[in-house]
C-alpha cells in the first residue's frame, strides 16, 4: 500500500475522496476540506443563506456578490455561450426556488482549486474524486499513472473503460443512471436521454465537468461539437444500446 | 443491444438540434476524396496510437470492402444472433464472407469507406471465437483541415466480464455518483475503504 493520506469528506452534497500519495502535512487536507465547505456555504442552492441563493432569489444585488462568486457566474456565462445554451445555469428551478443554479460548474471549479491548494502544500501525486468527477496529478505509484475506471452505465461495479492518467488530468462523467437522476435540456426544459453517459478527459476539471454536462445534453452532436471546438479534449460516449463513441485521441489513455 | 421497442435504437440518426449546432453537422459537398483522405488520416491515427500496439492499428488501418454505418449497426445489434446479409470480405487470410456465415472467422475485418451524415466512414470489426469482440468506425467529418474523427466502438456483452475483471486494479472511478447513497454501493467506495483499512 502506498504511503500518503486518504480522506473522504461529505461536502457539497456528495462524497469527495482525496487520495494523496505524498507524505505531506495533514494540514494540507484540512485546508482543502475547509475550502470545500467554504464553497458549499457560498454556492449551495440547498442553503437559503448562501450568497448564490440570496442572489438567485433577488435578495441581494450583483454588487453585493464577492469577486469569487462573480467570477464563477462569468465562467458559467462563457460556457453557456460557447455551448449554444446546452450548458445553462438559469434554465431549471433550483432547490432554493430560484432559477439560478451554477452547481454544474461549481463542483469542477472547486475541485480544480482544491488540487491547486494541495500543490501549494507540496503534494505532487494525488487524486481528488468528487462524486465521480476527478482532478489528479502525478502518479498513483512510482512510475505508475492513476488507473481510472469509467463506470459502466448499467453495471455499477463494472468499468466500460479503464484509463491510465498521469501528470495533470481531469475526467468527468455525466450520466443519469442513478435512480431519480436527470439532466435537463435547457432548450426544452425536458430531461435529455439520448445518451447513457458522456465522459470527457482533459486537464482542467472546471471545463471538463461543464462540457460533459453540455455534451450529454447535446447528444451525439455534442461529441462532434467537442471535436470541432476542443480538439485538445477527449470524449467517450456510451449510448443506451451499448454502442460507444470516442474521439480519436481517447484510445491513448486506455490502460493496457 | 437494441430492441424494436428501444427508443434509442435509431441512435445512428439522431435529430439535428435547432440552431448553430446543425451547421456543424451538416454534410459538406466538398468532401475530400478517399485517396486524399485516408493516408494522412491513417498515419495520424497510427502516430497517436503507436504506443498502444497492434490493437488500435488493426482496427484503424486495414481496408477491404463495402459496409455502411447503418448496415454495421444492424450487424452489431445482432452480433449474438443469426447470420445477416451485410456484404463484406475478409481483410487478410480467409476467403469466407464473415457476415454470411453463422460462425464468423477470427480476425480483423474491414469495410470500404462509405459516407453518411457525419462524413466518410470506414467500419472495422474484430472477431474472436466467432463473435464480434470489437468494432469501430473512424469517421472523417467534412472539415478536413483538422484530423478530426470519431471512433465508434461497440462493447458487446460478451466482453463485459473482462471489463469487470479490469476493475481489480483501478485507483478511482469516474461516474455520476451524485449522492451519498449511491456512493456507498459504488466501486469508488470500495476503493476508499480499502485504503482506510490499510
Amino acid at each position: 500500500m502506498a504511503t500518503g493520506i486518504h480522506h473522504v469528506e461529505d461536502v457539497m452534497g456528495m462524497p469527495v475522496s482525496i487520495h494523496v500519495r505524498d507524505d505531506i502535512d495533514a494540514s494540507a487536507i484540512s485546508t482543502v476540506i475547509a475550502w470545500l465547505h467554504h464553497v458549499d456555504a457560498t454556492f449551495s442552492t440547498y442553503k437559503m443563506e448562501s450568497p448564490i441563493s440570496q442572489f438567485g432569489l433577488g435578495l441581494i444585488s450583483a454588487d453585493q456578490l464577492s469577486e469569487e462568486v462573480r467570477d464563477v457566474l462569468t465562467l458559467c456565462e462563457s460556457v453557456r455561450e460557447e455551448t449554444s445554451g446546452a450548458f445553462d445555469i438559469a434554465c431549471v428551478p433550483a432547490p432554493n426556488g430560484s432559477a439560478l443554479d451554477p452547481s454544474g460548474l461549481v463542483k469542477g471549479w472547486a475541485i480544480e482549486r482544491a488540487a491547486e491548494l494541495l500543490e501549494t502544500h507540496g503534494a505532487e501525486n494525488f487524486c481528488i474524486n468528487a462524486g465521480g468527477d476527478i482532478a489528479l496529478r502525478g502518479n498513483a505509484e512510482p512510475d505508475q499513472p492513476w488507473r481510472i475506471g469509467i463506470r459502466h452505465p448499467t453495471e455499477p461495479l463494472a468499468s466500460a473503460a479503464v484509463l491510465s492518467l498521469g501528470g495533470r488530468a481531469a475526467i468527468a462523467t455525466s450520466a443519469t443512471y442513478e435512480r431519480g437522476a436527470h439532466i435537463i435540456d435547457p432548450k426544452t426544459g425536458e430531461p435529455t436521454a439520448e445518451l447513457a453517459s458522456v465522459t470527457i478527459v482533459g486537464e482542467d476539471l472546471t471545463y471538463v465537468d461543464a462540457y460533459a454536462t453540455a455534451v450529454f445534453v447535446m447528444g451525439l452532436n455534442g461529441a462532434e461539437w467537442l471535436l470541432e471546438t476542443h480538439p485538445e479534449l477527449d470524449a467517450f460516449v456510451i449510448g443506451h444500446d451499448g454502442l460507444t463513441w470516442e474521439t480519436p485521441g481517447f484510445n491513448r489513455w486506455r490502460s493496457s | 443491444m437494441p430492441t424494436p421497442n428501444n427508443p434509442y435504437a435509431d441512435i445512428v440518426t439522431p435529430p439535428v438540434p435547432d440552431g448553430p449546432l446543425s451547421e456543424l453537422t451538416a454534410p459538406s459537398a466538398a468532401r475530400p476524396s478517399e485517396s486524399e483522405l485516408n493516408p494522412s488520416r491513417l498515419n495520424g491515427s497510427k502516430r497517436r496510437h503507436a504506443a498502444k500496439g497492434s490493437r488500435s492499428a488493426a482496427l484503424g488501418l486495414a481496408v477491404v470492402s463495402t459496409l455502411g454505418m447503418a448496415a454495421y449497426l444492424h450487424q452489431a445489434s445482432q452480433s449474438s444472433g443469426s447470420a445477416t446479409t451485410i456484404p463484406s470480405g475478409p481483410a487478410t487470410t480467409s476467403t469466407k464472407k464473415p457476415f454470411e456465415t453463422k460462425s464468423m472467422a477470427d480476425g480483423v475485418w474491414n469495410g470500404d469507406a462509405s459516407t453518411n451524415r457525419w462524413g466518410l466512414v470506414q467500419v472495422a470489426i474484430t472477431v474472436s471465437g466467432g463473435k464480434i469482440t470489437a468494432a469501430s468506425a473512424p469517421l472523417y467529418p467534412s472539415d478536413d483541415n483538422r484530423s478530426l474523427s470519431i471512433n465508434r466502438i461497440a462493447i458487446p456483452k460478451l466482453v463485459q466480464s473482462t471489463l469487470t475483471a479490469q476493475n481489480a486494479n483501478v485507483n478511482s472511478v469516474s461516474g455520476a455518483t451524485a449522492t451519498s447513497e449511491s456512493y456507498q454501493t459504488s466501486l469508488q467506495s470500495a476503493i476508499d475503504i480499502s485504503h482506510a483499512a490499510s
